[in-house]
């Protein structure tokens, strides 16, 4: 029991020693690495300057430390490859995004017609849009029925 | 599929439909909106006040009962008519008095009816008087004269071609 209560202190010490804010999500352990003094990269995910050679091994093992950890402290267990998953996501966000040649234009429009101003800007211009021709046509055909009403009481089809 | 294409695709589709549900909406508040009178179009077209409507109205009050009256006469004469053709290949005396009958009717008829189109004109400000009987003249009596440009159109053309 002491064992473990100590243990759990130590863990928390490491954590603190990153980020001295603890958070509840399973997540902020991910987060926390990311924002340690020296950023992370493809070329140097080890933040620690001293250990260049099998980085990937070492920095492996402190997040599976952190993250046990974290789980411990936090409350639920992580789900299976947490670890595995993490790790990917944080590959993902710092590679380059690939290119693939002549659609590269479409998805920055795609990117652009989803930013959310964007989107309620051009919903608003088709709506009044839609509106503006709508109230137009319908008071032209208004008009019509209006003027073929009058033609049909004063002058009967068969004198036209 | 790609993804971008996806977004772009139904971004346009939701656009056309937004585009597409507001315009029809309109459209109908539009026509619902308007007076189902038949004076309503003179009143709307030409811009006309109350007194000037209302002395259109006292008009166009007096001439139904007479134009009813010439229709009437006219529906009649072309029963004549047909029952003068019925069984007949040839155009015969009778059917040749009658349809001299028909025209005559449908003349005083019109000739009514552009009496009546003058007497409107002359109620409303000179200039919406003016438009409006220009237009009641091309609405009632163009439309024979389309049909006898066409048929006159077509007959020189034969004749230029032997």
């Amino acid at each position: 029991m002491l064992q473990a209560g100590r243990g759990r202190q130590h863990g928390a010490l490491i954590i603190n020693r990153v980020v001295p804010v603890q958070k509840n999500s399973k997540l902020r352990a991910a987060d926390k690495i990311s924002a340690a003094p020296e950023p992370m990269n493809k070329k140097n995910i080890n933040p620690d300057p001293g250990c260049a050679g099998g980085f990937a091994e070492a920095s492996d093992a402190r997040l599976g430390a952190l993250l046990r950890e974290a789980s411990r402290n936090a409350g639920p267990a992580l789900p299976p490859r947490f670890q595995e998953g993490v790790w990917r996501r944080i590959e993902e966000a710092a590679a380059p995004v690939k290119s693939n040649g002549g659609i590269t234009w479409l998805d920055a429009l795609a990117t652009l017609v989803l930013r959310p101003r964007l989107a309620l800007a051009t919903a608003t211009v088709l709506i009044v849009a839609g509106a503006l021709l709508g109230v137009r046509e319908g008071n032209q055909m208004a008009k019509q029925d209006a003027q073929a009403r009058y033609l049909a009481v004063v002058a009967p089809n068969s004198l036209r | 599929m790609n993804r971008s294409l996806i977004i772009l695709l139904g971004a346009l589709i939701l656009g056309a439909a937004l585009f597409g549900g507001s315009y029809f909406a309109s459209q109908r508040a539009c026509r619902m909106t308007r007076s189902a009178d038949d004076l309503s179009w003179l009143r709307a077209e030409f811009h006309l006040g109350d007194a000037e409507m209302a002395r259109i109205q006292k008009l166009h009050e007096g001439y139904l009962p007479k134009c009813a009256e010439m229709c009437a006469k006219i529906a009649a004469k072309k029963s004549e008519l047909e029952m003068a053709l019925n069984g007949t290949t040839n155009v015969n005396p009778v059917a040749q008095q009658k349809l001299a009958e028909l025209a005559a009717l449908r003349a005083q008829c019109q000739a009514q009816m552009l009496q009546h189109f003058i007497e409107v004109s002359q109620t409303m400000p000179p200039e919406p008087g003016r438009r409006y009987l220009a237009e009641m003249q091309r609405l009632t009596l163009g439309f024979h004269e389309q049909t006898e440009q066409s048929m006159s159109e077509s007959a020189g053309h034969e004749h230029h071609h032997p």
